[in-house]
């Protein structure tokens, strides 16, 4: 299996960590605080549908409703693979510091 | 609480909607409009509208890629299937393919040529202002030439009329010689046809460019002279043409003064430009073209009314009321002139051409249905929905029309030098080298791909699942109404061209064999000069004394273009009130013998006799004109001077067979002979080398100051139709090409039906069908609508060359049988194809065909 990308894994964490209330705007906003950077919603979409796609999330569409110029918002969970997928990034995370030392690090 | 105005601008969100179309946006849509409203609430609108725009220009990048990543996705099974159909049905997609881009070529080449129809004369920076002054004559007819004094009358009297020139076409009836002595070596001389002379104003009103010189002042003095680039070559190889001398007819020096590019979309098209004199401001008796300059602010309708009459007012002539004066645009001229029936013909021709390719394409993709329709079906399972599956088609037929305009390009460039040649023009590849061809080129991949893929792709898509994919050997052999009715139009189409070639071609014979009434085989043509004219009759002793050379004359021009008229004629008994119009030809003594024209009454001119100076030759038709019964002996009085008519020549045709042969009277008066403009000199038809060598020699003795050229009449004849001729051939390509692609068609639904039919055939064979009984039944469906496209094509054919051919005075009946042939011949364009695979189905032995199950 291919691993998450960068992008992938910030998403799908902001997703684990707002639970129920996971959609667009939240996620986005979660996403923009952790990185300090700029994301589009385009950007975000794009993730979303690549990780709908691959089934690391599952998408439930909610009523639509007044607030949203009449657009329903779409709540996204995290699947099984999607946890497991986590895992294994971080796994990898972990194996490929593991030799890196602080005085490697310094020395540089 | 969110309010009515907290709404996001309407353009944004409409963009936003257009590139994140789908069900699966909203929701993103939806996130959006909640932040802006929540940045609306706290930070105010304007702040919010500002992020919101922000916001959907930044978004757009990330949903696009989104989208054509979906549409890809499928897109890509498309080409796939495409590409495999393609492979998969070979000769299909190479007749498809090769049909649609000869078709292309066709249009593309057609269109290049009609372009560069339409942009005659527009290159003139007064090209909206330009007009030049017609004449139209009591018949409708509009006449280019008008009087000498008109233009100068009319720029007297209307302040509207900023410029005029007039052009008096010198080469027209003057012989023209040129010479250029250079610092050593011989002089360089030639004869010019083409010059030309103009008033000063000629280069303020027409933007030619000048090479070198000055085109204000060029025309300024009246010994200057302005050439062409090609004559600047002819004359003064290398060297600047400017300020040297050229010697006019040996007596005048004119100096050139500037070197002009004459382009070759100008209907103007001279060698010599040089000042008209003054003295020409009183002539009414001779016409030329002339044109005006108008004034950029005035109403053309109101001047053109004002100016109507004005050849009654001033001419001095009785007969001028029944003139009208009016004005052409110049970017008319070249078009009015002969021009546009041809442009219409060949936009015709080219509409054609592509839909019948068009036509083929849609007859075999429907033809092919069966073999997708199990496609199809599948598609529609698997959640396919009817748009898109028209979708595919048409994209599958742009494609082929794409692969197709590859080919043509191809093709036109291979085509261009053949049109170019038969349409004398220069015609280049780079022309379609600019952005309007560019998307010319663009639109035709659209407009050929959606019109021969609209059809298909409807009716391939609205097959039913359950249908298609329920039997094992589906076909579907009810609605083939339509194919019916297009391959019917597309022979149709074919007899219709194939028809009309026939007729362009037997009226071109027609008129190439048609006895004119006199012989000009071995006729030579030699430009007279002053020299030889005034020694003329030693000079024609000289030549005589040479057994080889059999008669010797001259005249005024080549006796089948000679198109001189007057109305000074006056007979004994005619009406006080009547304006004679009637043409004369003057000639030296022999005329009438060397062209062995034909005498019906009286005798000929006794040659060299003095007594016969004042003495006429009429045709018969001026015979009838004058309603003389008894002509010979009669008097007739020719400029003001009597004299008899001691006989009368057969009619001939002194003019094109367009045109009818006039009342023509023939004069020898030795004062007319300044007119003359030719030596004719009839040869044995042996030994002409030498017989040519001898002529030349003795003319350089008698005119050693001037060139020498000659040429033989019968090239003179040709060329006097030769827009006919250009027509028979184009004709004759395009209808070759016509008939060519609805051969490919016809070839291609024969495969498919013999195809279908392969059980049909196999169990026919087996009950005891000879083969002819197969052959047959597969050919008659064929014939059917064959014989019905004739049917239709003949009336139509019938109507429009038979308007074709009033052009011509003098024409060929349109024969019935014309069309019978063009009906059989399109019978056995049709059979062959079809007999080709009737006779392969035929022969096929029906093991293979009833194995297959």
């Amino acid at each position: 299996m291919k691993f998450l990308s960068r992008q992938e894994e910030l998403l799908l964490l902001s997703i684990l960590k707002l639970g129920d209330t996971a959609y667009g705007v939240p996620i986005r906003q979660d996403v923009t605080k952790v990185t300090g950077k700029y994301w589009s919603i385009g950007a975000i979409y794009d993730v979303l549908d690549r990780l709908t796609r691959k089934g690391l999330v599952s998408a439930a569409t909610g009523m639509p409703s007044k607030v949203r110029g009449g657009k329903s918002k779409r709540y996204y969970r995290i699947t099984k693979t999607g946890i497991r997928a986590l895992e294994e990034i971080k796994k990898l995370q972990k194996k490929a510091w593991f030799d890196i030392s602080e005085y490697a690090y310094e020395k540089k | 609480m969110p309010h009515k105005d907290l709404l996001p601008p309407a353009s944004a969100s409409r963009l936003l909607k257009f590139f994140a179309n789908g069900s699966d946006y909203d929701c993103a849509i939806g996130d959006l409009v909640e932040t802006y409203e929540y940045i609306a609430e706290t930070q105010g609108t304007n702040k919010a509208n500002r992020w919101f725009w922000m916001e959907v220009v930044k978004s757009l990048p990330g949903f696009m890629k989104n989208r054509t990543y979906r549409r890809t996705a499928m897109m890509r099974n498309y080409f796939k299937i495409a590409f495999r159909n393609i492979i998969r049905n070979r000769l299909f997609a190479v007749i498809n393919i090769f049909g649609l881009a000869v078709g292309m070529a066709s249009f593309i080449l057609i269109t290049l040529w009609i372009r560069d129809e339409l942009n005659y004369d527009t290159f003139h920076a007064n090209k909206d202002n330009l007009y030049l002054v017609t004449v139209i004559h009591p018949d409708d007819v509009m006449d280019p030439n008008v009087p000498y004094a008109l233009a100068p009358r009319l720029a007297e009297e209307i302040p509207e009329i900023v410029h005029y020139t007039r052009i008096y076409e010198l080469g027209n009836v003057r012989t023209c010689t040129f010479k250029y002595q250079p610092e050593e070596g011989p002089p360089i001389m030639f004869y010019e046809d083409n010059v030309n002379l103009v008033d000063a104003s000629f280069f303020s009103m027409f933007s030619f460019s000048f090479r070198s010189g000055n085109p204000e002042t060029a025309l300024q003095s009246p010994n200057s002279i302005v050439i062409t680039d090609k004559m600047a070559t002819k004359y003064f190889g290398r060297v600047d043409p400017l300020g040297k001398i050229l010697t006019f007819n040996n007596r005048e020096d004119l100096v050139v003064s500037g070197v002009v590019d004459i382009p070759s979309n100008s209907h103007l098209q001279m060698d010599f430009i040089a000042s008209l004199p003054d003295r020409w401001e009183d002539n009414w008796n001779w016409a030329d073209p002339s044109y005006v300059l108008l004034d950029k602010n005035i109403s053309v309708v109101d001047l053109k009314e004002k100016i109507s009459g004005s050849l009654s007012k001033y001419s001095p002539y009785p007969n001028a009321d029944n003139f009208k004066v009016d004005l052409l645009p110049l970017t008319n001229v070249h078009l009015d002139f002969g021009r546009r029936t041809y442009v219409y013909i060949f936009s015709v021709i080219a509409f054609f051409i592509l839909l019948i390719a068009c036509i083929n394409y849609m007859n075999l993709a429907t033809a092919c249905s069966a073999s997708r329709a199990r496609e199809v079906g599948l598609r529609k399972v698997m959640g396919a929905k009817r748009p898109e599956l028209i979708q595919q088609f048409l994209g599958e037929s742009l494609l082929m029309s794409a692969l197709a305009l590859v080919l043509s390009l191809v093709l036109v460039r291979i085509g261009l030098p053949l049109i170019n040649n038969l349409t004398s023009k220069q015609l280049t590849f780079s022309l379609l080298y600019s952005h309007s061809m560019y998307l010319f080129l663009f639109g035709l991949i659209l407009a050929v791909g959606l019109a021969s893929g609209i059809y298909p792709a409807f009716f391939l898509a609205a097959n039913k699942p359950a249908n298609t994919l329920k039997a094992s050997t589906y076909s579907r052999s009810g609605r083939s109404s339509f194919r019916v009715v297009t391959v019917v139009g597309q022979f149709a189409i074919s007899v219709l061209l194939i028809a009309s070639t026939a007729v362009v071609l037997r009226q071109l014979n027609f008129i190439q064999k048609k006895p004119l009434g006199f012989k000009t085989d071995y006729v030579i043509k030699v430009p007279i000069n002053r020299s030889l004219l005034g020694r003329f009759r030693s000079y024609k002793n000289k030549l005589l004394q040479n057994p080889k050379i059999l008669s010797v004359t001259a005249g005024q021009d080549v006796p089948f273009n000679e198109d001189y008229k007057t109305s000074g004629v006056e007979w004994d008994g005619k009406d006080p009130e009547m304006v004679p119009n009637m043409r004369y030809s003057i000639s030296h003594f022999d005329y009438i013998e060397t062209f062995e024209i034909e005498l019906v009454d009286g005798r000929s001119f006794k040659r060299d006799s003095s007594a016969d100076q004042n003495n006429f030759l009429i045709n018969e038709e001026a015979a009838r004109y004058m309603g003389m019964e008894n002509p010979v002996g009669k008097r007739l009085k020719f400029w003001g001077r009597e004299g008899i008519i001691i006989g009368v020549v057969k009619d001939y045709h002194h003019v094109s067979l367009h045109r009818e042969i006039m009342p023509q009277v023939f004069i020898v008066n030795p004062r007319n002979f300044n007119a003359l403009k030719y030596v004719f000199i009839k040869v044995a038809s042996e030994n002409i080398p030498e017989t040519l060598e001898y002529i030349r020699e003795a003319s350089f003795t008698f005119a050693p100051d001037y060139p020498y050229e000659y040429s033989f009449l019968d090239q003179g004849i040709q060329n006097l139709y030769r827009a006919e001729q250009n027509l028979g051939k184009i004709f004759s390509t395009f209808a070759a090409l016509a008939i060519f692609i609805s051969c490919l068609g016809i070839f291609g639904l024969a495969s498919f039906s013999a195809e279908r039919r392969t059980k049909e055939i196999g169990v026919r064979k087996v009950l005891g069908a000879s083969i002819s009984n197969i052959v047959v039944l597969l050919s008659m469906e064929f014939s059917r609508w064959v014989l019905l496209a004739n049917i239709i094509a003949w009336p139509i054919g019938w109507y429009v060359m038979h308007k074709w051919l009033q052009n011509f005075s003098y024409r060929t009946g349109m024969s019935p049988l014309l069309f019978v042939f063009a009906g059989i011949l399109s019978f056995i364009i049709a059979a062959l194809p079809v007999s080709y695979h009737a006779v392969k189905a035929a022969l096929a032995d029906p093991v293979d065909s009833l194995r297959y199950e």
